[in-house]
């Protein structure tokens, strides 16, 4: 079966590499910020790079938001936030003073604070200890597996939706997971074979829903 | 914490990846999207495109079709004089936009392109020009040292938003002569964004002694990655050897191999290659 991915268009992030690899996976990828185009999509990826609150300004003045919430919450469609895309779905954004967030999953959006050692933006490869929520985003596999990250804030999100982790200060949590909502902090298609297999690794679980 | 990235640089001339001198002379080597392909198939980190007089059409045609061809984050240098320039390169398939001679003749647009896309996509790109025991901007003009101070001038850059830092030298770009490790260790340890170093790499051995020493977030390498098949894969293997911490992007390695001082592996003796007939190789799973 071949799948059709829907990629969420609010005009932030570079989708093209998104929809490079995906289709690499044999998906039918299409963009659109219409909801019943997007309806008639097996899976929805919301992408994003830039500020939290430039992409809120989007979501919320072109309807996104209702229109992601009868998909994903309602109609229970799997749905892979990357990066911004990822941070978008906390109830909380902190950045140019507290925002609200699609509310997707529990928890909020801060800033890195940086330290001995610690560069802002956090930028480059680096590989991610796993959750068990992760379980449909990651193989056992996949902590021999880097992926490349370019972020200045975080996603904090309580325990139990944690699906990996990477060491920092403490620790940042880089995926979240709660049941068809799903997000990465790193760009899945700009992290080669690694990253393919996280996309496919969705695919997966969509075919299963 | 994450490991160095080992950084491909592809200087571009008239549409053609070349090989750059000391910011004066260039070789030709072929095809962009040729070239950044293989770099990526042998696990390179990033790709940095210099385009030194494409615009346009063309620069459009380069960077997209770098783009759909890697699956690696892609830096696009050159050219760059408005907003709607950043934009551009940004739709076509850039990550992040390097912004240099820009920065002194217009200063406020690097507030503006990071306000717009974000810190994370702004790169600032400096030229380092070292007169004696003093690092000073280089002047692409004058072809020599500004007056400008090299910390003075980066630490401006970042308040106005870069994400991160390039550096480059001019003095060792094309020379093979190993990096300024004294002056990027300066840099790294006074800034808090990451630092890219670029320029002199010649061999392995001049990369590992700048990660060791100055420790950057990564080194960008130019020339001698044009100069033999699996460049990237040999690079990584000679640092992992070395002892420093590296990304194995790839399942292939070269740690039964010896080198020859060149950096390329020696041929294997005949009774290994024989053997090797009849080992089963596992495609990689995705």
């Amino acid at each position: 079966m071949r799948l059709n991915i829907g990629i969420v268009d609010y005009g932030l992030g570079n989708v093209r590499s998104v929809q490079n690899a995906l289709e690499r996976l044999d998906c039918r990828v299409f963009l659109s910020r219409n909801e019943e185009t997007l309806a008639k999509a097996d899976a929805l990826i919301l992408p994003g790079v830039g500020a939290f609150h430039a992409a809120m300004h989007e979501i919320t003045t072109t309807g996104l938001d209702a229109i992601l919430r009868r998909l994903a919450i309602d109609q229970r469609k799997p749905l892979l936030g990357i990066c911004l895309g990822m941070q978008v779905l906390a109830e909380w954004g902190e950045e140019h003073g507290r925002l609200r967030g699609l509310g997707f999953i529990p928890g909020e959006v801060k800033a890195l604070v940086p330290g001995a050692g610690r560069k802002i933006p956090h930028v480059g490869w680096s590989g991610v200890a796993l959750r068990a929520a992760g379980k449909n985003l990651f193989s056992r596999k996949a902590e021999d597996d880097s992926y490349y990250f370019d972020h200045s804030y975080v996603f904090d999100a309580p325990e139990k939706y944690r699906a990996a982790t990477v060491a920092w200060d403490d620790e940042l949590v880089v995926a979240v997971a709660k049941e068809n909502v799903m997000g990465v902090q790193f760009h899945p298609e700009k992290s080669q074979n690694a990253g393919l297999r996280i996309l496919k690794a969705f695919t997966q679980f969509t075919k299963t829903c | 914490m994450y490991s160095p990235r080992i950084i491909a640089t592809l200087v571009i001339r008239n549409g053609h990846h070349v090989q750059s001198l000391g910011f004066k002379h260039y070789l030709p080597v072929g095809s962009p999207a040729e070239s950044a392909r293989e770099y990526d198939r042998w696990g390179v980190d990033e790709i940095v495109l210099i385009l030194t007089n494409d615009s346009g059409e063309n620069a459009r045609h380069i960077i997209s079709s770098v783009a759909d061809a890697i699956a690696v984050p892609l830096t696009v240098a050159g050219g760059i004089r408005t907003l709607w320039d950043a934009h551009n390169y940004l739709s076509w398939g850039a990550d992040k936009v390097a912004l240099n001679h820009v920065l002194v003749e217009q200063p406020d647009i690097a507030t503006a392109v990071a306000h717009q896309f974000g810190s994370q996509c702004l790169v600032a790109s400096v030229d380092v020009w070292r007169t004696g025991n003093k690092l000073f901007r280089y002047d692409h003009w004058l072809h020599s040292a500004s007056s400008v101070e090299l910390l003075d001038w980066i630490h401006q850059k970042i308040g106005a938003g870069a994400g991160e830092i390039l550096l480059n030298f001019p003095q060792h770009d094309g020379m093979r002569i190993g990096m300024d490790s004294e002056a990027i260790s300066q840099v790294v340890q006074d800034v808090g964004a990451p630092v890219i170093a670029c320029g002199g790499i010649g061999t392995v051995q001049h990369a590992v002694d700048c990660l060791r020493t100055a420790n950057p977030s990564g080194i960008a390498i130019g020339n001698v990655l044009a100069h033999f098949e699996q460049s990237i894969l040999l690079f990584k293997e000679g640092i992992k050897t070395a002892g420093a911490e590296i990304r194995a992007a790839v399942k292939a390695t070269y740690n039964s191999h010896r080198f020859d001082p060149r950096g390329c592996p020696e041929k294997l003796d005949d009774a290994k290659l024989d053997e090797l007939l009849f080992h089963r190789i596992e495609p990689e799973l995705i």
